[in-house]
């Protein structure tokens, strides 16, 4: 079951083509309206995505105001949650690029076996490896998993074709295994690999 | 008579492993792909990938309290007379007319500091917040898609800002220092956006914000 981002939606989709209707108006109403559906949603995304509160609230912010600044150009062919997290994923892209973020460093293989002989949660390795992935297939995941976007939706989110979609998608759990399959390997192993 | 469906391929099955966790295929495709799972290792052990990405990515986790009254706090930051896009207007003449707009500016900045001055001659120190300033000194970077030929280039510098654009060295990237009024931070990003989508241009973005040095 997805996240609550999208399931739980105040408005329908009519209603929120209608909020943006008035948006273009100059309505400011309406966009707090849509604003107060959308801000918690982006927020938690992009939180997820840069673990910076600053940044989150930054980014949101930046999206919610290119909703008000672009709500004509809303040609509803999607729906409007679509065209706005689309927006979310490019300028979450091209933060994430400017930035060079390092979500999480890279786990020192030394580090992974505690005292106790113990492993770090398989999950942990999971997430580090989502947040190592480049933006672009990161973000595809995140529409795909956290938004909870068909293949179509995430195609026009991303103004991608279908196919990139589901390449990024491959690419994504490939670079996933490899990454749990590194993490699964004792580290000494690793060093006589590198000794080769 | 209509030919019946060609069934999907074990790729074309796989390829859908995604969007089968998340709800989002149809109640046949969905169908298709949980019978092919049934007779595929290879897709089982996919399938099992994706649903710990799926798990991973929706776990409960803290998430900082969004602030209250943002709505009401981002409205104060739009001017009453914002102009928005109500209609769709072609890349190009959007970019011409904020080129335009830039090169006025530029003029206007020059024959503030006199004749043979120029802007670049005030201080400036580098910062990377947005302060609200009455105003603000924005660098605006371009940079030219490779093998562009250089009348070509010359064609676009001429159109953003012409001789103020400053060439650096690798020379396909090129910098223009603009003052503008603060709050207009998100109007430039939409611009560079714009320029970006041309087809010479490989990359265009705001680097830096010059603030003149008190």
């Amino acid at each position: 079951m997805t996240a609550d981002v999208n399931s739980a939606e105040a408005f329908s989709n009519e209603q929120e083509i209608a909020l943006l209707s008035q948006i273009v108006d100059g309505d400011r109403a309406s966009f707090e309206e849509l604003h107060n559906i959308y801000q918690p949603r982006l927020f938690k995304f992009v939180f997820r995505l840069t673990r910076s509160y600053n940044t989150a609230d930054e980014l949101t912010n930046d999206v919610l105001f290119t909703v008000w600044q672009d709500a004509g150009r809303f040609r509803g062919d999607s729906r409007v949650s679509t065209w706005i997290f689309g927006i979310a994923y490019r300028k979450s892209v091209r933060h994430l690029r400017k930035r060079r973020l390092k979500l999480v460093p890279a786990l020192d293989q030394d580090a992974i076996v505690d005292e106790s002989g113990g492993d770090i949660e398989r999950q942990d390795w999971v997430q580090q490896g989502i947040d190592q992935l480049p933006p672009k297939q990161k973000l595809t995941v995140m529409l795909v998993y956290y938004v909870g976007l068909s293949c179509e939706e995430t195609a026009a989110a991303t103004a991608s074709p279908v196919s990139t979609v589901k390449t990024r998608m491959f690419h994504a759990r490939r670079k996933l295994k490899k990454h749990l399959a590194i993490a699964a390997t004792p580290s000494s192993l690793l060093e006589e690999e590198d000794h080769e | 008579m209509s030919k019946p469906a060609k069934a999907p391929s074990h790729d074309e099955l796989r390829q859908r492993i995604p969007w089968y966790l998340n709800g989002t295929l149809s109640e046949v495709q969905a169908t298709e792909v949980r019978q092919h799972i049934r007779e595929c290792r290879q897709c089982q052990s996919d399938l099992v990938i994706h649903e710990e990405i799926r798990q991973v990515v929706n776990r409960e986790e803290t998430t900082p309290i969004v602030p209250a009254n943002a709505a009401a706090s981002l409205l104060n930051r739009i001017p009453d007379d914002e102009s928005r896009t109500g209609f769709q207007v072609p890349r190009f003449w959007t970019a011409a007319a904020a080129a335009v707009t830039l090169v006025t500016i530029a003029l206007l900045l020059m024959s503030q500091f006199g004749e043979g001055q120029r802007a670049t001659n005030v201080l400036y120190e580098t910062a990377t917040s947005a302060d609200t300033r009455p105003e603000m000194g924005y660098v605006l970077r371009v940079r030219f898609e490779e093998g562009i030929p250089a009348e070509i280039r010359a064609r676009v510098i001429n159109e953003l800002g012409g001789e103020d654009m400053r060439e650096l060295d690798d020379s396909r990237t090129y910098e223009m220092l603009v003052q503008l009024p603060g709050t207009s931070l998100r109007e430039l990003e939409h611009f560079a956006n714009e320029v970006k989508a041309r087809s010479e241009i490989h990359d265009a973005e705001f680097v830096a914000l010059q603030l003149p040095v008190r």
